[in-house]
């Protein structure tokens, strides 16, 4: 086991119900691995995709 | 004498991120008073209580790491309050054999001052290797090299009849260095945060048990011009102590309430507010808490980073039906009078001028 430290940016659609937001960040975080502790750090306009909001994750994940 | 209800709060000053108060060594600890004395019930997390050779004991304040906080959020696990726990103290080979000592004496006079159970001990078959870690955005984070050590050891002190854990790992020397001096002036992120959260973290992930952290520094030349928020951390040659404090009457964690009396354990429907900084509420605990009845409330408290409603993009008239739902507040006091408010059962906009017209339905 080991533990990692990731900043990873994702793409979250404005209208989508805040409520998903948690589930959204932990799946995306399970393809890299097992979440320990994350949040989120900051949040600006996709650059790329209208309506969309960037929200930059700090995370440790444990790899085993 | 009439007894209002307690009214179940949780407050958050997230770990690592500079936050005005709370930030540094315990400063948000008044804060929390303040709370506890408003909702009758808060659930706080180390970080707010430690304040390295402070502390302040009281019995309306459940102190809970913050994994099992975010779990507990999430509705994933329960809180039992207890009369005591056994606390296990975990030590990281790393550190040196004057300050190892300087440590367990502190364990005895918590034993013989204070009337804490505290024992056994155990080392670290290695050196746990902490490091630092500074994010983009400027908040801390850490890693340390050795995690199977570590939670081999606090298993060991598991087995042997430990119900907290207390664990203390060397820190890298910060001497010198400029995060150092920035904090201790009073403008700086603490950089020791991020990496006593991860190491929690892992031991109530893996083994469910209430469990804070202090980090072994070596002792700082005196500065002349340090902030009177990170005055705590100058007073003695340890931290342990406010943790010791803080886990003696830590609330099991609980996974399973079955066979349980419900009346002894706390669940997040038993919540009835969430106070975190306004800037910071990018956390596992605000997301999990917004599809609930619980009120939140945002206060002004400047960190490192700015994660607001606003910015989020929440529509705050999606949640019409629920007036008490999202709450701004500029002060802790002023939060405390809105918590004295929910508790009470009352309105806030009876407080409000203009006081419009009630609506009517034709």
């Amino acid at each position: 086991m080991h533990l990692k430290f990731v900043e990873l940016d994702l793409e979250w659609l404005v209208s989508k119900k805040t409520s998903l937001m948690r589930n959204f960040i932990r799946n995306k975080l399970l393809f890299y691995g097992e979440p320990l502790r994350w949040s989120i750090t900051s949040i600006k306009k996709s650059s790329s995709k209208k309506d969309y909001l960037t929200l930059r994750i700090d995370a440790v994940l444990i790899i085993d | 004498m009439i007894i209002i209800e307690p009214f179940p709060t949780i407050f958050i000053v997230p770990t690592g991120i500079g936050c005005s108060i709370g930030g540094f060594a315990g400063d948000a600890i008044p804060a929390a008073r303040l709370m506890a004395a408003a909702s009758g019930c808060l659930i706080t997390h180390p970080n707010v209580m430690n304040g390295a050779s402070l502390y302040w004991p009281d019995n309306r304040i459940l102190y809970v790491e913050g994994f099992s906080l975010d779990s507990f959020a999430a509705g994933c696990l329960y809180l039992r309050p207890v009369r005591s726990q056994n606390i296990g103290l975990l030590l990281d080979k790393g550190i040196n054999k004057e300050l190892k000592e300087r440590h367990l004496q502190v364990a005895d006079a918590c034993r013989a001052s204070l009337g804490l159970r505290i024992g056994p001990v155990v080392t670290t078959d290695v050196a746990l290797n902490i490091s630092f870690n500074s994010s983009e955005s400027g908040t801390s984070w850490g890693l340390l090299d050795q995690p199977s050590a570590l939670l081999n050891s606090a298993k060991k002190l598991k087995d042997a009849g430990a119900t907290a854990i207390a664990v203390v790992t060397n820190f890298p020397e910060l001497q010198n260095t400029q995060s150092l001096e920035h904090y201790r002036k009073g403008d700086g992120v603490d950089v020791l945060g991020g990496a006593e959260a991860v190491i929690s973290h892992l031991i109530v992930k893996n083994l469910s048990l209430p469990c804070a952290h202090s980090p072994a520094l070596s002792l700082l030349p005196i500065d002349y011009n340090l902030d009177p928020r990170a005055a705590a951390e100058e007073l003695g040659y340890t931290f342990l102590s406010s943790v010791l404090v803080g886990l003696s009457k830590a609330p099991d964690i609980i996974y399973n309430k079955k066979n349980l009396n419900a009346k002894n354990v706390i669940s997040i429907d038993d919540i009835g507010a969430l106070v975190l900084p306004r800037s910071a509420i990018g956390g596992e605990v605000f997301l999990a808490c917004i599809d609930s009845n619980i009120s939140i409330i945002m206060v002004d408290n400047t960190s490192a980073i700015n994660v607001t409603c606003e910015n989020m993009g929440i529509n705050i008239s999606e949640f019409s039906g629920q007036p008490n739902k999202f709450i701004f507040a500029s002060s802790y006091i002023e939060a405390a009078g809105y918590l004295s408010l929910l508790r009470e059962g009352l309105s806030a906009e009876s407080l409000q001028r203009p006081l419009s017209k009630i609506d009517r339905f034709t």
